[in-house]
């Protein structure tokens, strides 16, 4: 089929496929969805009276929403080295250069399923166990980490160059001098900026983990829209906000810092 | 200490200097120093939240007693209920309506924050700071403002993820337009291009596979997100998963658990494959 001066309209064939199949997939998703814009549209004016219900914000329980927000950053400041040191031993038995095969499967395994786990599965469990609390939430802050710094740590391990190893090993090390002198050099610089960025994760995680039991400045937004006192929550949400801008501000210092330190040492 | 064992036997003569032995290195002293104040301040932080962290060891039986209430999962569920391939599908839907959504919305936006394509400097940093504030707040929080809206069902999670997508797929995208080869839109902007002109034809053909790569990450992140939501109200495997903590059935909670890692995991290798076939295709026309 061709237009004029052998213009070819099969040049849109492809996209032509990719938009046609990408609107069957959103009329599907939206079936199955229950996505009716004339109901949303038909509400919008209890939506704006909500979102009215939360303004101004309320200024009297800013001391209390300072507070728990420390709580916050307490919970995350305990997780974060927790989960960094389980994490260094799955990472450690997750690199194929170091750990036997068939541990190495297990902690690849292990680690696969926990990234794959929503922190707030796992605070789940450990209210069951533990109850609602500081406890188990630090808990699952921390066994959140090791999916991503499990992961990074065994895939920077696994990158180590032979040579280096095959030299500590020629003195005749052990396999815990091995990596006390041969790895844990090579790769602790970006573990510890990993871990910087995983506690900026993990400031968020919590307040999301504080509103189902955790406590917090996440629990105090959840328990004031629980009430109705539309007004506290906003007080709330902007302390969150506040919270994780400065905990992004923070970590990016803190991560340029010692990536310039371990380049300076290179 | 060490080093002076490994010298040979023979320059033992040499090796007897006054050796401060007694005297700890400088190196020791300050990974000392360091480890004994992350110390002191984890046992702080404890005090301070009135934590007991050895609750893990006393309670453990607690953790004894979960597993013999949870085993075996209840995995006639995915033989029985109609309602589980439901919820399965609501969460895929919220989370995939929220990426296409949230994501056609934040490559709008994120020509207004990128440096290079934005009206003025004002524009660009006005955005920049609406994008992050977007982002830090908590998805659950919007959730619960649409709940009065559109009540509760997977159509709330699927708003709270489109306009929780937004700030997080705008600065991506943002980033990947502030990052083009410079001399295209030179080029472009010599000939006397309009900023239409140099958006379609200098920055478009580039920044294509880069803003698709980041609505797969955000499909990504969506998958889980849209989990999360449903915990507090929005349908799907979440909703599922909270209701079968709050009737106390470990069975099928931990069955749900095991849908939920299956899930996540079959998604991130779907999206994955269909990521390098699309792109792969694309380079290919190149």
């Amino acid at each position: 089929m061709s237009g004029i001066d052998g213009y070819d309209f099969r040049r849109y064939r492809r996209p032509a496929a990719y938009l046609t199949s990408l609107a069957a997939l959103i009329a599907l998703a939206a079936w199955q969805a229950e996505v009716d814009l004339g109901m949303f549209f038909r509400n919008a004016d209890k939506g704006v009276a909500q979102l009215g219900a939360h303004f101004p914000p309320d200024s009297s329980v800013i001391g209390i929403m300072v507070k728990e927000s420390l709580i916050t950053v307490a919970m995350a400041l305990l997780a974060t080295p927790l989960g960094g040191a389980i994490s260094l031993v799955f990472g450690i038995a997750a690199a194929k250069n170091i750990s036997p095969p068939f541990i190495r499967s297990i902690a690849r395994g292990l680690i696969s399923i926990e990234r794959a786990l929503p922190e707030i599965v796992v605070l789940l469990f450990l209210i069951v166990v533990f109850g609602i609390g500081y406890f188990a939430g630090i808990m699952a802050l921390a066994i959140g980490c090791v999916g991503m710094l499990g992961r990074l740590l065994g895939d920077a391990i696994e990158e180590i160059d032979k040579k280096t190893l095959e030299s500590v090993e020629l003195v005749g090390v052990t396999r815990s001098q091995l990596v006390r002198y041969a790895v844990l050099p090579e790769v602790l610089p970006a573990f510890i900026s990993n871990l910087i960025f995983r506690f900026e994760v993990n400031i968020r995680a919590s307040v999301v983990l504080g509103a189902v039991g955790a406590g917090g400045v996440g629990y105090e937004l959840g328990k004031a829209m629980d009430l109705s006192d539309y007004q506290q929550a906003t007080t709330a949400i902007l302390a969150i906000v506040v919270l994780v801008l400065l905990s992004e501000r923070l970590s990016d210092f803190l991560r340029k810092k010692v990536n310039a330190k371990s380049a300076a040492l290179a | 200490m060490p080093r002076a064992r490994l010298w040979p036997e023979e320059m033992s003569d040499v090796a007897k200097v006054e050796v401060p032995y007694k005297l700890p290195s400088r190196s020791f002293l300050e990974r000392f120093l360091i480890l004994s104040g992350i110390l002191a301040a984890t046992i702080a932080l404890f005090a301070a939240l009135d934590v007991d962290p050895f609750v893990f060891f006393t309670e453990f039986y607690h953790v004894k007693r979960l597993v013999v209430d949870m085993m075996p999962p209840r995995l006639e569920l995915l033989f029985q209920s109609k309602g589980l391939y439901d919820s399965i599908g609501e969460t895929i839907s919220a989370a995939f309506l929220g990426t296409v959504f949230g994501g056609a919305l934040a490559v709008g936006f994120s020509f207004f924050a990128a440096q290079n394509t934005a009206p003025s400097k004002w524009v660009r940093s006005g955005m920049r700071t609406l994008l992050s504030v977007e982002r830090a707040i908590p998805e659950f929080a919007t959730l619960l403002i649409i709940i009065s809206v559109v009540g509760v069902g997977p159509f709330t999670s699927t708003v709270a993820l489109t306009i929780a997508s937004i700030g997080f797929c705008g600065r991506l995208c943002a980033d990947a337009i502030e990052n083009v080869d410079t001399r295209q839109v030179e080029g472009l902007d010599v000939l006397g291009s309009s900023r239409w002109q140099t958006i379609r034809y200098a920055i478009l053909p580039q920044v294509g596979p880069s803003f698709l790569s980041a609505l797969f990450y955000m499909f990504d992140v969506n998958l889980r997100r849209a989990i999360v939501l449903g915990y507090f109200g929005g349908g799907g495997l979440g909703f599922e998963l909270e209701r079968s903590k709050g009737m106390l059935q470990y069975k099928d909670m931990l069955a749900y658990t095991l849908c939920i890692v299956a899930l996540v995991m079959v998604m991130e290798r779907v999206s994955d494959f269909l990521r390098k076939q699309i792109l792969n295709v694309d380079t290919q026309l190149k």
